[in-house]
């Protein structure tokens, strides 16, 4: 998707960094360039990376009525920082989403440390970008991964999980798509990602600092919190897993959701009758059927531009797809 | 043919998965955005619309509306008075269904997306890409004056009344006046002409008989 071409372009230069075989001075270029790409060149990069088409994206956003949180600071979402350096807690729903980034450990095979630290950083960096704008706070870095919440004072359940299932959506479709794309070009077993994501309605869900002084943060205590973490377990390479109260609060089709065969319920307690269930999200079905999506005749999938004024049409182009009609009327 | 509605309704809400599938009493639509891109794979523009699938699945046209109102905008729009979209000549949907039916998915293909990305190319050329047939009896004479290349209507008469009554051969002389037999000279004109039921020929045949009356004032 064209929206990640700046990150995509930066770990194209890394995995060209086969030039040197790690260890050796062994050159297996295949044409490509034989620079390495330093570190230091790299960290220029970053401090510049951004998602393309972003004011395309950005109303896209406003829209769905994202409100994002800018300037983030891990660990402390805005609208509890209240409870910072105290032993108050408060009641608040949330959308918790746990991303991991699986590589393969023969890439420490082909790439010495850096490269793959570049890698995986930038596709890290790419889930921080799109879970950000579509509303998200950045709650901790688990090495590779990436702990989300979804939710807002101010803002409904049911947003707060669609703008979650779209942002989430819109990164695997890049890991998925994009990545696959320039790693098996280049013969590499390709990296894939693993989601997990739950809501916690207000009631299950309480807030509160952990830790003492600069050694804390404030987080969740749920149940739904934790089942995030767990069905981030069960997927399988590049799969949502989502939990019963994201499906019945989004009112999507019913076909996009297909239960975990191999374990239905991810929670269980058959003393109180309360079974959870788990399923995996058909998010390229997802993303397709979205308004501002649009899914080009070989199944390029993009942004629909959100312009005011027309698009410059390439009519020799479009030609070749309106000769073969004729129109009457009766 | 091997599909059946319901395989067909997944595969084209699959396919387009803008589209929703709705029922209304017994009445059968596909409801829903069509994204329109060029041979290059550029977006070009988006329509809303509602596809009507007929009771007669497979043997019978869908009828495609566009809810928006973005066609009628156009002048001379190609719309009929039930606001469908005539997507085609009633020659060309007969010779399609004649061939072997068509599915959902066949008809968004073939002619859906190619008459509004035509819409489209109208918007910027103020023309359509490959022509229009003239509206109602009109549109019927100019399909078969295009097919065989001539203007005289009684000659092209002559020729439906030979198809529909199987009376001349490969090896006949031509219509045309060259003295060359058909395999020769327009016999790709006859087997177009054969790939059309009777039924339409029958029709297309009455109409034609109107519309040379109507030339000399018979009517």
């Amino acid at each position: 998707m064209d929206i990640f071409s700046n990150y995509k372009s930066i770990i194209e230069k890394a995995l060209d960094n086969n030039a040197l075989i790690k260890g050796t001075n062994e050159s297996v270029g295949l044409g490509r360039p034989t620079s390495k790409y330093e570190l230091k060149t790299f960290s220029s990069d970053k401090s510049e990376l951004n998602l393309s088409s972003k004011s395309d994206l950005q109303k896209i956003t406003s829209k769905m009525g994202v409100i994002p949180i800018l300037n983030q600071k891990t660990g402390h979402h805005p609208d509890f920082t209240h409870l910072k350096g105290t032993n108050n807690t408060e009641k608040h729903y949330i959308v918790s989403a746990f991303i991991d980034i699986r590589r393969s450990t023969n890439l420490f095979k082909r790439y010495d440390e850096e490269t793959i630290y570049m890698i995986t950083n930038t596709i890290q960096l790419a889930a921080i970008s799109i879970c950000s704008l579509f509303g998200g706070f950045i709650h901790r870095l688990q090495g590779d991964g990436v702990f989300v919440y979804f939710g807002r004072k101010g803002l409904s359940e049911k947003k707060a999980t669609e703008h979650a299932l779209t942002a989430l959506g819109l990164f695997t479709y890049f890991v998925k798509n994009d990545l696959q794309q320039i790693f098996e070009s280049r013969g590499i077993e390709t990296i894939h990602t693993t989601i997990g994501t739950d809501l916690g309605f207000k009631k299950d869900v309480l807030w509160a600092m952990a830790g003492v002084e600069d050694m804390s943060e404030i987080t969740t205590y749920s149940l739904h919190t934790s089942l995030a973490s767990k069905m981030q377990g069960s997927a399988k390479a590049n799969q949502i897993i989502v939990g019963d109260n994201i499906k019945n609060i989004v009112e999507l089709e019913n076909d996009l959701f297909e239960v975990v065969q191999e374990k239905r319920y991810i929670f269980q307690n058959p003393e109180k009758g309360f079974y959870y269930t788990q399923y995996i999200f058909k998010w390229m079905k997802f993303l397709k059927s979205l308004d501002y999506m649009v899914t080009s005749n070989s199944g390029k999938m993009s942004i629909k531009p959100q312009l005011i004024a027309p698009i410059g049409i390439n009519t020799n182009s479009l030609h070749r797809i309106a000769k073969v009609n004729k129109p009457y009327r009766k | 043919m091997k599909y059946n509605l319901e395989k067909d309704l997944n595969s084209a809400l699959n396919m387009y998965p803008k589209l929703k599938f709705i029922e209304e009493k017994r009445d059968k639509f596909l409801v829903g955005c069509l994204d329109i891109f060029d041979a290059d794979d550029n977006y070009c523009d988006s329509f809303n619309i509602r596809l009507s699938i007929p009771n007669n699945h497979l043997n019978s046209f869908p009828k495609l509306f566009e809810v928006d109102n973005k066609i009628k905008n156009i002048d001379d729009s190609h719309i009929n008075e039930d606001g469908s979209c005539c997507v085609c000549s009633l020659q060309e949907e007969d010779k399609r269904l004649n061939r072997k039916g068509i599915s959902i998915v066949e008809y968004l293909k073939e002619f859906a997306i190619p008459f509004l990305a035509n819409i489209l190319y109208y918007r910027e050329k103020g023309k359509y890409a490959n022509g229009e047939y003239k509206h109602g009896i009109d549109g019927v004479v100019q399909f078969y004056q295009e097919l065989f290349n001539i203007k005289n209507v009684n000659e092209i008469l002559t020729e439906i009344t030979k198809s529909i009554t199987k009376t001349s051969s490969r090896n006949d002389k031509c219509f045309c006046g060259s003295e060359l037999k058909y395999k020769k000279c327009h016999l790709k004109f006859k087997l177009e002409l054969n790939k059309l039921s009777k039924k339409r020929l029958f029709e297309d045949y009455k109409l034609m008989e109107y519309y040379i009356q109507k030339k000399n004032g018979n009517v």
